[in-house]
């Protein structure tokens, strides 16, 4: 029901005089009930590609066809969730989820609505805190209603953009097995592209790893994850397989430096210094610092 | 404090006129009586708290001013009378003060009321539209930077009455502020709420009434005390200008007969009317924004 197979898609960002290229020529394909991760360092035009894919930004070329179908704009196909949360603060957990459905899914009653928020709430662990307000929640429970209203309004696409991005490292881990957990069990798996920076969020998450590059945003390598599900965390990192796939993928980001850093030694020498290239860089250090 | 007002009440006093007196301490032992009922029956620690600062203050500020005028006339009687007089000349003249009041009150929310219902639509209007909003930025700026109160004249000589030129100040006053935050709210509403809604498909009317109003409130509700404030400001210049009714009225006429106990209680009835409104004022915020983390 909802393959994506995005076309040569071109994003730009125009200001006056120039306009910018964000994200170049991409052709991505996308399976139905498929968990597809983005993963690239910061200013490849993750979000721009992926907010795009949700209509709220309109490509300069290309064409993102959902079910065979061209988008034009936002749709009831698809929900988002952002990085920073983006819930409505004047309204309780319950009443976030309760305007997402009304939203997407019109034909609801006010009783079922009231019911499925109530079910999605309690899903992701929230029950007692329904009636409370998000700006009273930590970050990881603000997220969690986040993940409850983009569910709840039962889309059969789900776009994450660094929705992890902002939480520490035992929150992040205990979120991640909270999603594949929603996500598997539904008997309808929804097709999700999920967006990050952290290669071993990408892996224990997804069944694709798109790698993308920088300076014009385009996709570096495409590659399927051979871990079988269901996943648990300590069983994967632990295995040789494991070391030596997560090498792989850390590999494919230098090589995308690589390329990006030559790119961009010729466009140095008159732009002067790139923020681009060097968040670049940190990044995959301290992605591998990170590891073992 | 009770005590030491109730104690000064009986001091040898250098002043002739102390038959009022009685009413200072009929006042505040009422006062006093209903606090401690009030400590005795009620559990709200806050309020009880709150409450009884209050009086201690009051209570406090009595005391000095029975010391220092008909006491010992540090200060001169004639300016400061004792405030049993004041007390006396407030039973006295109850009828026409709440007239005043209720004269004072409809003049300034007759202007109010029209500075929120204009001020506001179009604070979202030009809040929404970026292109209106550039061009009409001089235009707000300039025209918000006036002192109303120089339309005064102009404003004598186009309207019918000084009632309802008054009005037109208050109203002209409070109209900037407001729609001024209304525009700061409604032009700030961060980037991912905004994207959320449209990712949702909210539409149009939805839009503005579930998202932009909502997140543009905090704005809208300072603009809208900052109103509140310059509209009691420009009402009671206008009262003591050329009003015929009023507490403003009551102060300018009588401070003309030098009848300073009346002058005194109107400055008392305007304060307490304006501290009585913030307080509201300042409970409807915290009951609309009581989702914020504060
Ligand atoms: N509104 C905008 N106007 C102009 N340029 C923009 C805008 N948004 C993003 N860009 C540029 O487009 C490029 C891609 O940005 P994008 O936000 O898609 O990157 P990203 O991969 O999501 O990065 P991050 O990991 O930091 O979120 C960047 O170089 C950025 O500077
Ligand atoms: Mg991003």
């Amino acid at each position: 029901m909802s393959r994506i197979n995005i076309r040569d898609l071109s994003v730009e960002y125009g200001t006056k005089n120039k306009s910018f290229k964000a994200v170049d020529r991409v052709n991505l394909d996308i399976k139905e009930g498929e968990f597809v991760s983005l993963l690239g360092a910061s200013g490849c035009g993750k979000s721009t590609l992926i907010s795009t894919i949700d209509g709220l930004r309109r490509p300069s070329g290309g064409t993102v066809f959902i079910d065979g179908e061209p988008i034009s704009g936002t749709g009831k196909d698809r929900s988002i969730v952002f990085q920073n949360y983006s819930l409505f603060p004047w309204m309780t957990v319950k009443k976030n989820v309760e305007f997402g459905l009304r939203q997407l899914r019109p034909e609801l009653s006010k009783k079922e609505r009231s019911d499925i928020a109530l079910e999605f709430v309690e899903k992701v662990g929230l029950s007692e805190f329904k009636n409370k307000y998000p700006l009273k929640l930590s970050g990881g429970q603000q997220q969690r209603v986040a993940i409850a209203r983009a569910l709840a309004v039962n889309t059969p696409i789900l776009l994450m953009d660094e929705p992890f991005g902002a939480l520490d490292t035992k929150t992040r881990a205990s979120l991640q097995d909270l999603l594949l957990s929603l996500w598997r069990s539904e008997e309808k798996k929804k097709t999700v592209i999920f967006v990050t920076h952290d290669v071993d969020e990408a892996i224990f998450l997804s069944d694709r790893i798109v790698i993308m590059q920088p300076n014009p945003g385009r996709i570096y390598k495409e590659v399927s994850v051979p871990f079988s599900r269901p996943r648990i965390r300590e069983n994967i990192t632990d295995t040789e397989e494991y070391k030596i796939f997560r090498n792989e993928i850390i590999n494919a980001f230098y090589e995308a430096e690589k390329e990006v850093a030559y790119h961009d030694t010729e466009k140095k020498i008159s732009a002067g210094n790139s923020p681009v290239v060097r968040s670049f860089n940190s990044g995959t250090v301290s992605a591998v610092a990170g590891g073992r | 404090m009770f005590a030491v007002l109730i104690l000064v009440q009986f001091l040898p006093s250098r002043a002739e006129d102390n038959e009022h007196k009685f009413y200072l301490i009929a006042a505040a032992s009422a006062a006093e009586l209903v606090f401690l009922l009030l400590s005795a029956f009620s559990s709200k620690k806050d309020f009880l708290r709150d409450f009884g600062n209050i009086l201690s203050v009051i209570f406090f500020v009595f005391t000095a001013w029975t010391i220092l005028a008909p006491k010992t006339l540090i200060l001169d009687p004639l300016i400061f009378p004792a405030p049993g007089e004041v007390l006396w000349q407030f039973t006295a003249d109850i009828d026409k003060l709440s007239q005043g009041a209720a004269s004072s009150l409809k003049t300034v929310f007759s202007g109010y009321i029209y500075a929120l219902v204009l001020g506001i639509p179009m604070g979202v209007i030009l809040g929404s539209f970026k292109n209106i909003r550039s061009s009409a930025t001089y235009v707000v700026n300039f025209a918000g930077a006036i002192p109303p109160i120089v339309f005064v004249p102009y404003s004598i000589a186009l309207l019918p009455s000084f009632d309802v030129v008054s009005k037109f100040i208050i109203f002209l006053s409070a109209y900037w502020p407001i729609m001024k935050g209304t525009i700061a709210g409604v032009s700030s509403v961060e980037k991912g709420i905004l994207d959320t809604a449209r990712s949702l498909s909210v539409r149009t009317g939805s839009l503005l009434l579930n998202v932009i109003i909502p997140s543009a409130l905090p704005n809208i509700f300072a603009g809208a005390a900052q109103g509140l404030g310059v509209s009691f400001l420009m009402l009671t210049s206008a009262e003591m200008i050329g009003g015929q009714s009023g507490i403003g009225y009551y102060v300018q006429y009588y401070a003309k007969f030098a009848d300073y106990p009346r002058v005194i209680l109107g400055i008392i009835i305007l304060g307490i009317i304006i501290c009585l409104i913030s307080v509201l004022s300042a409970g409807l915020q915290k009951y609309f924004l009581r989702w914020r983390n504060t």
